[in-house]
C-alpha cells in the first residue's frame, strides 16, 4: 500500500504589512472587475443598428471587439455576441454595460472576471474619477494628458496616430486657388500648436503619415513661413477670404481653428473660423474644414489609403488605387503629391491617451487598428 | 519576419554566445567603416542603384549621411564609403559640395517595419527622393559586462512564443533541441553547426489559459516529457520522433523528483506537491517554488519558498505557517546551484509586469532572511518562464525583448567572481 502522509501547511496568510498598499507580482493574476468610463453614449450593441455619431460608432466598435471573436473582411463583426473574450452580463442602453469573461473563449479566458463600462461620462468627470480611484480606465483628450499626469493620474499614450488637418473643400473658388492654399499652409505655426494647445502631447505634422510609421515624415517641412505666405497671398487678385469650419462639439478643433486664424492673419490672410454643428453636415459656407483621421493600421500604405478615402471626397484627391505590395518609394510619392497640392494641410499628430488606475497591469496601448486589450490586462490585488 | 536564430552550435557557440555577467545591456560597437553587415550592404546597394538613376545626367555628386533613427548600429562612414563604392562603377563621381552637380543626403531612418535608408537627391531646384528598407536588420545585441554574479547565455531567438526548451546531446557530435511552443513541440537536430532535422509535432490543448505555461523535461537522450496546461505528452525516437499526448488526469507536473499540481485553467499551481517518497505537502497556491535540495534529493519537505498569487514570497520551514515573507519578488523563483559557498541561493525575477524590462536577482536565504547577492542580471523585456535546466544546476529562461518582440531562450547560472 502506498505510504502516504500529509504535511499540511496552512492556507496562505494575506496579512499585509502596509494597509492600502498595492501588491506586485509579475505573472498575471485572475479575477476582479475592470471599471471603465467612456464619453460616448451607446444606445444599441446590435451591429446592424447604425450609430448616431462617430463617437458612438467608435465606442460601439470597441465594445464589439470584446464581444465577438472575429470580423468579416469588411470590418463588421462575425458570429454571435459572446463568442469573443466577453459576453454581455448586464445592459442598460445608453448608460452602462457589464461584460463577463467567457470561460470557453477560443483565445483563452480573460484575466479579469468582468468589465463594467459607464457611458456618457464627460472628460472632466472621467479625469476626476481617475484621480480619486473610482475608475480603472478612461480615455483622456490628448491636450489634457499633461494636466492629468500632474494631478497624479497614471497616463499611457500611444504612438501619435490621429491626424488633424485642414482640408480644402473642392469646388469652392478660394480652394481652387493654389496660391491661397499654399499661403495658408505656410502661415501655420505647428510647433506652437503642439507646445501650447496640446501641451506637447503630440507632434507637428508635415506629411500624411507619422515618422514612426513611414520613416519619411522628416522630409516634409513643418516650419512656419509667414513671409512666404504673405508673398503668395499678395499674388491673389480681388479680396479673397477663407472660411474655415470646425466641429462645434470639439473643443480641440475650435482652439486649433482659432490658432490658425491668428497665424493666417499675421501673414495677411483674411480668414474666419466658423463652427459647424455636425461633422457630417454639408457646411456650404466653408472653404476649408478641420478634420481628424485616425490611422486604421500602423503600415504606411494602409494608413495612406485610409487618409485618401476619408479626406478625398472633400478635397477631390487623386483616388488612384495604391495596391498592396507597393514600395516605400511609391507610398512616399503619393503622399508627397497630395501634400504638395496643398489641398490637405497636415497640422498635428495626436496620440491616443489613456488614464489608468495603479492596479491595472500588463497594459499596452493599442496600436492603430487594435482594440482595447481588456482581455489581456489583469488587476493587482488591493490590500485591505 | 526574421527566421528563428539559433545562436550556439559547436565552435560558433564560443564566438556568438552572449554572456551577460550581472547586468546592463549596451549597444554593440559600431561596424568598422569597411564592415557593413550583409543586410545593410544589400540596402546600400539597392539605394545606390536608385541614386545613380536619379543622378543621370549629372555625373558628380556630394554626399552627406545622417542618422535620425533610434539605435541603428551602423557607422555613418561605412554607409558613406559603401555608397560611394557602389556609385563609382556606375559612372558617378563623388566630389566636394561646391563642385558637385547634385547633392545627395542619405538619412538612416526608421519606420514601423524597421530601418529605412532615405536619399534626397537635389539637382538645382529639383528634388528626388529614393528609399530602401533594411531587411532583416538586427536589433542591438547585448554585450559582456564585467559585473560578477549571474551569467546569461542567449541560445535562441524567434518570433513565435516559447514556453520552455531543452537540449539533449546523444553523442559528442549531435545535439537535439526541443522547443516547446504553445501548440507544438519543435525539434531540431544539429550535427556540429549544421541543421540536419527540423520537425514539429502538434500539441492539442484541453485548456488554454491566456498565460499558458509549459515545461519540457528531458528523460534521457531520446525521450522527453511535455507538460502544457492540462495536457501531458511523451516524446520519443523510434526511429523518427513521435509525440503522444493525453489529458494529464492528475495534473501533476514533474519538477525534478518532486511533482507540482497545476491548475489547468489558470497559470498557477494549486499548492499541492508530491515528493518521491510519496510524501505530500500542501502550500498556498503559487506561481513557482524553490527548495534547497528538491532538485537533487527530492526528499526535502522542510524548507520551501513559494511565490504566491498575492505577490509575496513566503518561507516555510517544516511548519504550517510561513516563518518569513519576502516582498518585492516576482512570480518566478528557482533554486540556483551555488557557485560560491554552500548556502541556499535562489534566482528571483523582478516585480514589474510584462510591459517592463525585467531582472534576475540572486538571493541567499539564511536565518529566515533573504539577502541579495551581487548585481541583478538585467533583461530588456519580461521574463516569461524560469525553469530548471537539465543539468540540475542552471536555469532555462524565456524572455521577450520589448525592443524587438522576439522571444529569447537563455541559459542562466550563478557565477563566482569574474
Amino acid at each position: 500500500m502506498k505510504l502516504r502522509s500529509f504535511l499540511l501547511l496552512a492556507a496562505i496568510s494575506i496579512a499585509l504589512v502596509h494597509p492600502g498598499r498595492v501588491e506586485t507580482a509579475r505573472r498575471p493574476r485572475y479575477g476582479g472587475t475592470l471599471r471603465v468610463e467612456i464619453g460616448a453614449v451607446v444606445n444599441s450593441l446590435d451591429p446592424v443598428v447604425a450609430a448616431a455619431n462617430p463617437e458612438e460608432s467608435a465606442a460601439k466598435d470597441q465594445i464589439g471587439a470584446l464581444l465577438y471573436d472575429h470580423r468579416n473582411p469588411d470590418g463588421t463583426f462575425a458570429g454571435v455576441a459572446g463568442s469573443g473574450a466577453f459576453r454581455i452580463a448586464a445592459w442598460e442602453p445608453g448608460k452602462h454595460v457589464t461584460l463577463a469573461a467567457s470561460e470557453n473563449n477560443r483565445g483563452a479566458r480573460a484575466f479579469v472576471d468582468s468589465v463594467e463600462i459607464q457611458m456618457g461620462r464627460q472628460a472632466r468627470d472621467r479625469l476626476l474619477d481617475l484621480e480619486v480611484g473610482n475608475t480603472d480606465f478612461a480615455q483622456i483628450p490628448a491636450e489634457q494628458a499633461r494636466s492629468a499626469s500632474e494631478h497624479g493620474v497614471r497616463v499611457s499614450a500611444s504612438d501619435p496616430d490621429e491626424l488633424v488637418a485642414v482640408v480644402f473643400v473642392a469646388g469652392r473658388p478660394i480652394a481652387e486657388d493654389a496660391h491661397a492654399r499654399e499661403a495658408l499652409a505656410r502661415s501655420i505655426d505647428r510647433a506652437a500648436m503642439v507646445n501650447f494647445i496640446l501641451q506637447k502631447e503630440g507632434q507637428p505634422a508635415g506629411g500624411l503619415l507619422p515618422q514612426w510609421s513611414s520613416g519619411t515624415a522628416f522630409l516634409f517641412s513643418t516650419a512656419a513661413d509667414a513671409a512666404g505666405a504673405k508673398q503668395l497671398w499678395s499674388q491673389i487678385s480681388g479680396s479673397p477670404a477663407i472660411v474655415l469650419g470646425y466641429d462645434s462639439g470639439d473643443s480641440l478643433e475650435q482652439t486649433v481653428a482659432e490658432r490658425i486664424a491668428v497665424n493666417a492673419r499675421d501673414a495677411g490672410i483674411s480668414i474666419t473660423a466658423e463652427s459647424v454643428t455636425s461633422p457630417g453636415s454639408a457646411a456650404p459656407n466653408c472653404d476649408a474644414r478641420l478634420m481628424r483621421v485616425r490611422m486604421p493600421s500602423p503600415h504606411p500604405r494602409e494608413a495612406l489609403v485610409n487618409v485618401v478615402a476619408m479626406l478625398g471626397p472633400t478635397a477631390a484627391l487623386d483616388v488612384a488605387p495604391l495596391p498592396a505590395g507597393v514600395s516605400s518609394d511609391q507610398v512616399f510619392a503619393r503622399e508627397r503629391a497630395i501634400v504638395g497640392s496643398y489641398r490637405v494641410i497636415p497640422l498635428v499628430w495626436l496620440p491616443q491617451v489613456y488614464g489608468l488606475s495603479a492596479r491595472v497591469r500588463d497594459w499596452n496601448a493599442p496600436a492603430p487598428g487594435e482594440s482595447w486589450p481588456f482581455a489581456d490586462v489583469w488587476l493587482e490585488q488591493e490590500s485591505q | 519576419m526574421r527566421p528563428p536564430l539559433r545562436i550556439v552550435p559547436a565552435l560558433s557557440r564560443l564566438i556568438l554566445a552572449v554572456f551577460v555577467l550581472g547586468c546592463v545591456a549596451r549597444p554593440s560597437p559600431a561596424q568598422a567603416p569597411d564592415q557593413l553587415s550583409p543586410a545593410w550592404n544589400e540596402t546600400v546597394y539597392a539605394l545606390a542603384e536608385k541614386i545613380a538613376a536619379a543622378l543621370t545626367p549629372a555625373r558628380t555628386f556630394s554626399l552627406d549621411v545622417k542618422d535620425v533613427s533610434s539605435g541603428a548600429t551602423v557607422e555613418l562612414a561605412a554607409v558613406s564609403q559603401t555608397l560611394v563604392a557602389d556609385l563609382t562603377p556606375r559612372g558617378a563621381r563623388s566630389v566636394a559640395p561646391p563642385a558637385a552637380d547634385s547633392q545627395v543626403l542619405v538619412t538612416i531612418s526608421q519606420n514601423v517595419d524597421g530601418y529605412l535608408l532615405v536619399a534626397e537627391i537635389r539637382h538645382g531646384d529639383a528634388l528626388q527622393v529614393a528609399t530602401a528598407p533594411v531587411k532583416g536588420s538586427e536589433p542591438p545585441a547585448s554585450q559582456p559586462s564585467l559585473t560578477p554574479g549571474i551569467q546569461r547565455k542567449i541560445v535562441w531567438q524567434q518570433a513565435r512564443p516559447i514556453l520552455d526548451f531543452v537540449i539533449a546531446a546523444p553523442d559528442t557530435s549531435h545535439e537535439i533541441w526541443y522547443l516547446l511552443e504553445p501548440d507544438r513541440l519543435v525539434v531540431f537536430e544539429f550535427s556540429g553547426s549544421a541543421e540536419v532535422l527540423h520537425e514539429a509535432r502538434p500539441i492539442s490543448k484541453l485548456y488554454a489559459p491566456r498565460d499558458l505555461r509549459g515545461r519540457v523535461v528531458l528523460t534521457d537522450a531520446t525521450h522527453v516529457k511535455v507538460f502544457v496546461g492540462g495536457v501531458r505528452c511523451d516524446g520519443f525516437w523510434n526511429p523518427s520522433f513521435a509525440l503522444e499526448c493525453r489529458e494529464n488526469s492528475d495534473q501533476q507536473w514533474q519538477m525534478g523528483t518532486v511533482s507540482w499540481a497545476i491548475d489547468p485553467s489558470r497559470n498557477n499551481f494549486s499548492g499541492a506537491m508530491t515528493f518521491s517518497n510519496s510524501l505530500e505537502a500542501k502550500f498556498p497556491t503559487f506561481y513557482s517554488a524553490a527548495s534547497p535540495s528538491s532538485a537533487t534529493s527530492g526528499q526535502s519537505t522542510s524548507r520551501w519558498v513559494v511565490a504566491g498569487l498575492d505577490g509575496r514570497a513566503q518561507l516555510f520551514v517544516g511548519t504550517a505557517d510561513a516563518v518569513a515573507a519576502f516582498d518585492g519578488w516576482g512570480s518566478d523563483i528557482l533554486t540556483a546551484a551555488p557557485a560560491c559557498g554552500a548556502a541556499w541561493q535562489v534566482f528571483v525575477t523582478g516585480a514589474g509586469d510584462w510591459t517592463q524590462p525585467d531582472r534576475i536577482q540572486l538571493y541567499e536565504i539564511k536565518d529566515r532572511r533573504a539577502i541579495a547577492v551581487g548585481d541583478p542580471l538585467e533583461f530588456s523585456g519580461p521574463i516569461l518562464a524560469l525553469w530548471p535546466a537539465e543539468d540540475g544546476k542552471s536555469a532555462h529562461v524565456i524572455s521577450q525583448s520589448l525592443a524587438t518582440g522576439q522571444y529569447e531562450a537563455s541559459i542562466v547560472s550563478a557565477t563566482c567572481g569574474n
